[in-house]
């Protein structure tokens, strides 16, 4: 298999999707391709940020609240003016949340997407094998990190 | 006949018995946190020697967000191993024995799991009472049913951080431990739903063959600056209440990157690691002739690999079927120009990361201490002198 097609199936890959034949094509390029484990890595990664939330239990009076904000009110008069301008308000405060958003968001991010690779592989290991060298080590904690560790090769 | 001077009799036993009070008081504290820092002695011995069996739930803080996975559990006379049900190490097996630590794939994936397959020697763990005291503050702060069990809960505070246990109140071993960063946010998570202290240990199994492709063992730094072909430095600086623990070389004769050195510092409870290896330059023109041996043939054969393969069909910018626009070129990072940019910082699990490549070594410090500190101990690594 070729890289290109080996990515098209990557996601189907993870989700345990493909046939037997395809998946073995597939893991044969993987273990020869770098830049394809990469592309795995960082599949797995979105993967994790997809990940289903919890199901939570709405409150008892929700629908009665939603029901009573539903209904529709007459405002007085005297207020009537001011709707434009509070929904252009909203519009920009809106606006500028997003873009406030984006921005903080950006900075935020690290720099280099392999500095996370850096530390999942040799020296994460290492600094997990560090903490089991102390007391009151957390043993389930560090070995579900120690076992789950991907190995990224040669990276700086 | 003299008179007796009340009011000064008086203002001397106010003072006296507020005195008094406030050594009583000072004393009942000390006896308090004395309990305490006994409690988290036994607790300490219980990990390594009570015999227990059950399920536990862990919850702990990766570089993309909390991770909660549930594991079957069984330890006892130095030994566990633990068994994932869930969570990204699902049927795989750890086991820990007489100091090593190693990873059992899944059965019937061999393929799959073969890099999972981890070995460390990772030492017995000791208390070391004094840096304990120095650094960490413990207090009981209640009682609690933990895997209807009755459990003490002791809290200590440290530097940068706080460890919570709730200890069993008849074998002092922790059914529950949580780990929090300077920000009060979970670093690691384990509380035991089912437990069960009527059993054996675990059976004594022979760990696999060890890993030939590394080596990992205690040294003294002279001998580390004599086993490695670059040149290893020393922090000059360290945050307060952190205490060299040794020195560790890591030998990976197969790697590219060669050996790795590390530095390994305690509070008492956490690790601060300053790891170092040599600088290995990208470009080939530039370091063909300045290393020579086995690791340089590997690098370049390496490197021509990922030549060939940006190369081949389906890389790179190749022309597009009929009717679309060819995809627009892979971005790609030049990591030689990224290691010469200068420090850089990582999130890691129990500790943040920074490195920085000083002349021709790679430093890389790793910790649950402050970005800012971590460059502080960059600014200060030397050579010796």
């Amino acid at each position: 298999m070729r890289c290109r097609q080996v990515c098209d199936r990557l996601t189907e890959y993870q989700l345990d999707l493909l046939e037997d034949r395809e998946r073995a094509g597939v893991e044969a390029h993987l273990a020869e391709c770098a830049d394809c484990r990469a592309e795995l890595v960082a599949l797995q990664k979105l993967d994790g940020l997809l990940e289903p939330m919890e199901e939570a239990e709405a409150p008892a009076n929700l629908w009665s609240g939603v029901k009573r904000r539903m209904e529709p009110r007459r405002a007085p008069l005297w207020q009537l003016w001011r709707q434009p301008a509070r929904q252009a308000i909203a519009v920009a405060a809106a606006m500028l949340l997003v873009v406030a958003g984006l921005w903080l968001g950006l900075r935020g991010r690290p720099g280099d997407p392999e500095d996370y690779n850096l530390l999942a592989s040799d020296y994460q290991e290492q600094h997990v094998v560090a903490q089991w060298s102390q007391p009151l080590a957390d043993d389930a904690a560090l070995g579900a990190i120690y076992a789950g560790l991907y190995d990224t090769g040669d990276v700086q | 006949m003299r008179r007796i001077p009340w009011k000064t009799a008086g203002v001397t036993a106010i003072a006296a018995a507020v005195a008094m009070l406030a050594l009583g008081t000072t004393g009942c504290l000390e006896e308090v946190s004395n309990d305490a820092d006994e409690l988290v002695r036994q607790a300490a011995r219980a990990l390594q020697q009570t015999s227990v069996k059950g399920t536990v739930i862990t919850t702990v803080r990766v570089p993309e967000g909390e991770r909660q996975l549930s594991a079957e559990m069984h330890r006892g006379e130095g030994r566990f191993v633990i068994h994932y049900l869930s969570g990204p190490a699902q049927g795989t097996k750890v086991h820990r024995q007489r100091g090593i630590v190693w990873v059992e794939g899944r059965e019937n994936d061999e393929e799959r799991d073969r890099r999972r397959r981890r070995q460390a020697d990772v030492g017995e763990a000791a208390l070391e009472a004094d840096l304990l005291r120095r650094n960490w503050s413990f207090t009981v702060v209640g009682t609690r049913q933990v895997g209807g069990r009755s459990t003490t809960v002791v809290r200590g505070t440290g530097p940068g951080g706080s460890l919570t246990m709730a200890l069993d109140t008849t074998t002092h071993f922790p059914l529950h431990m949580s780990r929090k960063g300077p920000d009060d946010e979970l670093i690691s998570e384990t509380t035991w739903t089912e437990v069960d202290f009527d059993v054996e240990p675990p059976p004594i199994v022979d760990p696999p063959e060890r890993r030939e492709d590394r080596r990992r063992r205690h040294v003294s730094v002279e001998e580390v600056r004599a086993s490695v072909d670059f040149s290893v430095l020393e922090p000059t600086w360290i945050p307060a209440g952190w205490k060299l623990d040794r020195w560790y070389l890591v030998e990976r004769p197969q790697h590219p990157m060669g050996s790795m050195v590390e530095a390994r510092y305690s509070d008492g409870l956490r690790p601060l690691t300053v790891i170092q290896r040599g600088y290995v330059p990208r470009d080939p023109d530039r370091d063909s002739t300045e290393r020579e041996g086995p690791r340089e043939e590997l690098r370049q054969e390496r490197e021509q690999r990922r030549l060939e393969h940006e190369e081949r069909p389906g890389r790179g910018d190749p022309p597009g079927p009929e009717g679309r626009e060819p995809s627009p070129p892979r971005v790609t990072y030049d990591r030689q120009e990224v290691s010469e940019m200068g420090p850089r910082h990582m999130r890691g699990v129990g500790g943040d990361a920074s490195r920085r490549r000083i002349d021709g070594t790679m430093v890389i410090v790793i910790g649950p201490i402050s970005e800012q500190q971590r460059e502080r101990i960059l600014d200060g690594m030397q050579g010796p002198s």
